[in-house]
């Protein structure tokens, strides 16, 4: 029952007048007075279970004791939370849960932070009387990264709760009753789930474990430094845990999961959850093949050398490159995994020190294309009024994969609050089963057609709305024929948008939109046009995308979205450096892709040999650059090739900045530890190259440098522009009619993000090696086994990867996710969102041995 | 700021001496740092400059357990250590209201006897050493050796023991420790005679001591001095008796105020008799200590016995709980001192209800009485110094903490 805003009602709790909102329950009207009571099966996130009996309380005039988180308040009610007859019945409660009990504080990951310790101490249970049975039942491994130890486990239920009510998987259940009672999945199965942990976070006891943090620190030993996840642009807030300098293991923010049920405070976009990218994905930073020291390639071979020589060397040819070719011959590629100060640094230091307006970035593919379609103003929105739409378009990747925990969020809304869910898309997502109201499986590269098509339906219903022509003329037939679905479900399907009141129109700016973002944007733009109160909900893909783009590092952006072209902003900007800002055009990353021939390359937080669209012209754009540095916490495929230095970065635990997230909150990441060997925070790194450079720059900790970022944001405002109808030809889709080809599609994947994903072995524990899935009817025409090789084949390039079957797909298709470094998807994509590729057994490595 | 002292009794021009005695000086009782002004061999100004042996105790205290911190009180007035740990806890248990039971209240008058002796042996023993009397050193210290075996005896450890804990006292005491204190009371009384004997009746030692750094019972309390500094000057002030903690109030024992002319000969001579006392009040609770636990049933405290945690759930549970988090105090603040050999120890402890104090502030004595030093040697030779840096009894461990 939703607690209501207007009524309430007072009660008196262990003698003191309490007043709650009407539905509260005597649990909140408690905690509200600081009356503890305790629980063990109470979650401030999950609804009431009453599952534990511990927070039982007398109530005048009830004739048991009541269960006081499922029973309301009530007007003057009487409650007595430290009656004997309470105490006993919680002590007998425990006395009975502990008999059954390992004797395992000792070595349990949970002990100092568990709640049976806590409560087993606050409600005075302190000598046995029932003895102990000490069992020792072996742990159930669940999955690479999660197991159950049945011995501790007070079958509270929280795990299965939280699968189901938060996380939306209903993964876990209890299998068989009374005493042989066991957390399992249904029937035994393999665990079929996000793996995001929820259940490990929520377990009140040590059962439920995290299989790479388990016995590697005590609760008591640990230190917490609050951040923010960088594994995408939700901006989970989390807490980092470190013992000695390393990092343990990530955790959701406790204080956003705070079991008091009146607390107000704004649980960040997260709400206080993590994903399996977040809770598992860090420990990339502790990974071996971390640079440490700087390296400069001696005799065709990186080889360590020291800061001060790497640096010379990388200021030495950019000076040299600026008085012999001018600045424009050095350009820099810079990344959304870096803070806010960092890119507003670098694109400093091109623009001051070089002289050039050459920086740019990926984002060039997905973010600004939509930018420049949707204008600045779509990017701020808020994840709270996003809730308030009454349905949701999701078209494209699947947020699930890309943007898990508001994936999960989103759930939640659709299920808790009846909304309207419609996922469309070329792939199967994971809402397809029992989230989505509506599933449209279009042809692959179609999902701009779909939004095209239903917008021009919608325009053509309502009569003059300003849409052109020539979407008014894009019929719902050649919709259907583009898109492959029916023309009946293309029209029930605009019927249901448009009686649903407000829709919010969600996409991923993920590896499935690139090289038609802008087009796509402009389609989602002109069905929100077609619909009355519609919202756009672009959701930016890396964790700091959309402040890369703020702070303006982008050939021809400068903060706060504008242009260069902008005089106003360029001579504010310049009065800011004390210096004239280029006005030559800076050469964008898809300028660079066609042919540029640079002095400097500088390449930071970026494997552009494995994520460029155009592998092929990447590799040429690197081997043609006479000097390239890469800065990156790796020796990448683009820095052993290519590199002839490589600066050792950081991670974003051991730096502070701020990460601007999707909605554009800005959130700081402290640093939790210090940098890993002789690595630097890359804003340093900066600095000093500008300091070499001749710059009289004077940032000495990443906070100076946001105090002007603030400062120039301040004086360069955001200017709004609105959003038009606009028609462009749609184009047109391969298709592989009986050729023996397939159409290869791509999206983010959940448990492959990226380089740093690929670094971190809790993440590869899930996904060892690159793989493709395909319909089983392909494999067995290719005469290849679920799990085994097959190499695909497109664009002058060949990748070998692990087939996997996967029955949902449609049997042309081959889905190839984005994020593998070892197995670059657009080296086979190009600039096109499908392809048709060619797909054929390979060899296993066995194989090819055994033929030797 | 010592600088700034420094430079102020200077002065601009170039009249008199500026003499700087410490830290690293013998007669100085650890790191303590005099500044003099002299004129000839006549001090005209002395700062007392501290600081050298800070370690941050009282900051330390906010992120440890109440039982945790009872370490850190160990090594404040480490020549008597027991007595730290006594003030630390008669301040948490009454702001936490825990119960002690009665046997454990008798213990710690031993316990705080013992550690009023240990103290004031290290005193009497580099008190005449300071001033000329080397053979006295070597009495005291035998003598001292006895005292800290029968702390070994009582819990293994000699100087630094923690053997009392919220609540009680860790273990009874076994049966040889009450046989080795009982031989003990008579060594004991020979050997402050033979102090007595050596010291009270020479010549040099009066030179020494009669009249010299002088204090009258108005400026004593004025200046906020305690212990045998306050009770020096006639003032028959002890927290003992005025408060009693432990079972202080159970036992006999007087109030020496020496010669009461508030010299350093009087605060000698009732240390000398502080001793005799000492000795008085552990043999009366040797004979009517009642039997009993020596540590508080409370599980909520007191932690429980070790073989239980093999086989009982239960105990592990609170045993870890307990150690991980401490026993949560409630919400508020006290101050509560006793009276340790050096004057009044006094604890302010400020709890916001968790396991970990929110602050705790010593009030050492040491810290107070130290400030008397400049108005004691005012006027006096460079030798009298001495004298009455070991009558005021400093330990720097205390002062700077």
């Amino acid at each position: 029952m939703p607690p209501s805003e207007n009524k309430t009602v007072t009660l008196t709790v262990d003698g003191q007048e309490v007043t709650v909102p009407e539905g509260a329950t005597i649990l909140d009207a408690a905690r509200k007075a600081g009356i503890y009571i305790p629980t063990l099966c109470f979650d401030t996130f999950l609804k009431p279970y009453g599952a534990c009996r511990m927070c039982v309380v007398d109530v005048e005039r009830a004739p048991k004791p009541l269960s006081s988180c499922n029973t309301a308040a009530m007007d003057g009610m009487v409650v007595n939370t430290k009656a004997d007859e309470v105490v006993h019945a919680q002590q007998g409660i425990m006395e009975m849960t502990l008999q059954h009990h390992p004797l395992d504080c000792p070595y349990c990951d949970k002990s100092g932070v568990c709640d049976l310790q806590h409560t087993a101490y606050e409600v005075g249970v302190y000598r046995s009387k029932l003895g102990s049975d000490n069992p020792n039942e072996p742990d159930h491994e669940f999955s690479p990264l999660i197991e159950w130890d049945p011995n501790r486990c007070i079958y509270c239920g929280k795990c299965v709760r939280v699968c189901d009510e938060r996380v939306g998987d209903s993964a876990l259940t209890f299998n068989l009753r009374g005493f042989h009672s066991y957390i399992g999945t249904q029937f035994d199965e393999p665990l079929d789930c996000v793996e995001c942990g929820e259940c490990i976070e929520v377990c009140p006891v040590g059962a439920l474990l995290s299989r790479p943090f388990m016995h590697s620190g005590r609760a008591w030993q640990v230190h917490q430094s609050e951040s923010v996840c960088n594994h995408c642009s939700v901006g989970c807030q989390m807490h980092v845990e470190t013992r000695m300098g390393e990092v343990l293991r990530t955790k959701a923010n406790p204080a956003l999961r705070d079991q008091t049920p009146v607390n107000t405070r704004d649980r960040g976009p997260g709400d206080g959850m993590l994903c399996t990218r977040g809770r598992f994905g860090y420990d990339y930073i502790h990974n071996d093949e971390r640079v440490t020291q700087p390296l400069a390639r001696k005799n065709g071979e990186l080889e360590p050398v020291s800061w001060d020589e790497a640096l010379g060397l990388v200021a030495g040819k950019i000076a040299d490159a600026k008085a012999q070719d001018g600045p424009d011959s050095v350009a820099a590629i810079t990344s959304g995994r870096l803070s806010d100060e960092e890119n507003y640094l670098v694109s400093r230091l091109m623009r001051e020190v070089v002289g050039t307006n050459n920086i740019d970035s990926t984002e060039r593919w997905t973010f600004i294309p939509t930018l420049e379609a949707l204008g600045p103003a779509t990017f701020n929105f808020n994840i709270a009024q996003m809730e308030q739409m009454d349905a949701f378009l999701v078209v494209g990747g699947d947020i699930m994969e890309s943007h898990d925990v508001l994936g999960m969020r989103l759930r939640q809304w659709v299920r808790d609050q009846g909304k309207l869910l419609i996922q469309a898309g070329s792939l199967p997502s994971r809402q397809d089963d029992r989230f989505a109201n509506r599933v449209l499986r279009v042809r692959p590269g179609a999902e701009e057609h779909l939004l095209q098509g239903l917008a021009a339906e919608l325009s053509r219903q309502s009569g003059d709305n300003g849409a052109p022509a020539e979407l008014r003329g894009y019929s719902l037939e050649s919709a259907a024929s583009d898109t492959g679905l029916e023309t009946e479900e293309l029209r029930e399907t605009a019927a249901e948008l448009a009686g649903a009141g407000a829709v919010g129109i969600v996409w991923s700016l993920g590896s499935w939109l690139v090289g038609n973002a802008g087009s796509f944007a402009q389609a989602a733009a002109n069905l929100a046009l077609a619909l009355p109160d519609s919202g756009l909900y672009p959701l930016a893909s890396k964790a700091n995308s959309r402040g890369l783009v703020q702070m303006g590092a982008g050939a021809d952006l400068l903060p706060n979205f504008r242009s260069t072209d902008d005089a106003q902003a360029r001579s504010a900007l310049g009065r800011h450096w004390n210096v004239v800002l280029p006005d030559a055009l800076g050469l964008t990353l898809d300028a660079l892709l066609a042919g540029a021939e640079l002095s400097v390359l500088y390449v930071i937080g970026e494997d552009l040999a494995a994520s460029a669209r155009n592998a092929h012209q990447a590799q040429t754009l690197l081997e043609q650059a006479s000097f390239v540095v890469v800065q990156d916490l790796f020796v990448t495929s683009t820095a052993a090739a290519h590199a002839d230095v490589v600066l050792p970065a950081v991670s974003f635990a051991e730096k502070t900045g701020t990460f601007t997230n999707l909605e554009g909150r800005s959130q700081r990441a402290q640093a939790a530890i210090p940098p890993v060997g002789e690595a630097k925070p890359d804003w340093q790194i900066f600095t000093e190259l500008a300091l070499r450079l001749g710059a009289a720059w004077a940032y000495r900790t990443s906070d100076s440098v946001a105090q002007e970022v603030s400062a120039v944001l301040a004086e360069i405002p955001i200017t709004h522009s609105v959003s038009r109808f606009a028609w462009h030809d749609l184009p047109a889709l391969p298709s592989v009619n009986g050729d023996g080809k397939l159409l290869l599609v791509t999206q983010d994947h959940l448990f492959v993000p990226g380089v740093t994903g690929r670094f971190s072995s809790n993440l590869r524990r899930l996904v060892a090696e690159p793989i493709a899935e395909l319909h089983p009817a392909q494999l067995e025409r290719l005469g290849v086994d679920d799990g085994e090789r097959v190499g695909i084949q497109a664009n002058g390039s060949d990748l070998t990867v692990v087939a996997k079957a996967n029955d949902r797909l449609e049997e042309d298709v081959v889905y190839l996710p984005g994020g593998f470094p070892d197995a670059p998807v657009g080296a086979l994509l190009g600039t096109e969102a499908t392809v048709a590729v060619s797909v054929r057994a390979a060899k296993t490595a066995s194989a090819m041995k055994s033929a030797k | 700021m010592a600088t700034v002292e420094v430079e102020r009794i200077a002065g601009e021009d170039d009249s008199g001496l500026v003499l700087n005695m410490g830290p690293q000086h013998p007669s100085t009782h650890g790191v303590l740092r005099v500044v003099l002004k002299m004129n000839g061999e006549y001090i005209e100004e002395a700062v007392p400059i501290i600081g050298y042996l800070h370690r941050g105790t009282e900051k330390i205290a906010e992120s440890e357990t109440y039982t945790q911190i009872l370490g850190y009180t160990d090594r404040m007035d480490y020549t008597a250590a027991a007595s730290s740990n006594l003030g630390w806890l008669v301040a948490v248990e009454t702001l936490a209201g825990i119960e002690v039971p009665e046997r454990a209240q008798w213990l710690r008058c031993i316990v705080g006897e013992l550690g009023r002796l240990a103290g004031h042996l290290v005193w009497i023993g580099t008190h005449a050493l300071d001033i000329g009397a080397m053979s006295v050193f070597l009495y005291a210290f035998r003598c001292r050796e006895r005292v800290l075996e029968l702390f070994e005896e009582l819990c293994g450890a000699r100087m630094t023991h923690s053997v009392m804990r919220p609540g009680g006292f860790l273990e009874e005491p076994r049966e040889p420790f009450y046989k080795k204190l009982e031989d003990f009371f008579d060594y004991g009384l020979r050997e402050i005679d033979q102090f007595d004997k050596l010291l009270s009746k020479n010549q040099l030692w009066l030179g020494r001591t009669v009249d010299v750094g002088v204090i009258n019972a108005d400026d004593a309390i004025a200046m906020g001095l305690s212990g045998a500094c306050l009770r020096g000057s006639g003032v028959d002030w002890d927290i003992r008796k005025a408060e009693p903690y432990a079972a202080y109030d159970k036992v006999e024992f007087d109030i020496p105020t020496g010669t009461g002319k508030g010299d350093v000969f009087s605060r000698y001579i009732l240390r000398l008799e502080e001793m005799r006392q000492s000795v008085r009040i552990m043999r009366q609770v040797v004979e009517r200590m009642p039997p009993g636990p020596v540590m508080t049933d409370d599980s909520r405290v007191g932690r429980p016995d070790t073989p239980r945690l093999y086989t009982d759930m239960e105990a592990m549970i609170n045993h870890f709980w307990l150690y991980i988090h401490g026993f949560p105090v409630p919400r508020g603040e006290t101050y509560v001192a006793i009276e340790a050999p050096k004057g009044e120890l006094g604890f302010y402890v400020v709890s916001d209800g968790s396991g970990k104090p929110y602050r705790m502030h010593v009030r050492s004595p040491s810290f107070v009485n130290l400030q008397s030093l400049p108005y004691l040697v005012k006027g006096r030779l460079l030798a009298d110094v001495v004298a009455v840096i070991g009558s005021i009894d400093i330990v720097l461990g205390e002062i700077d903490r």
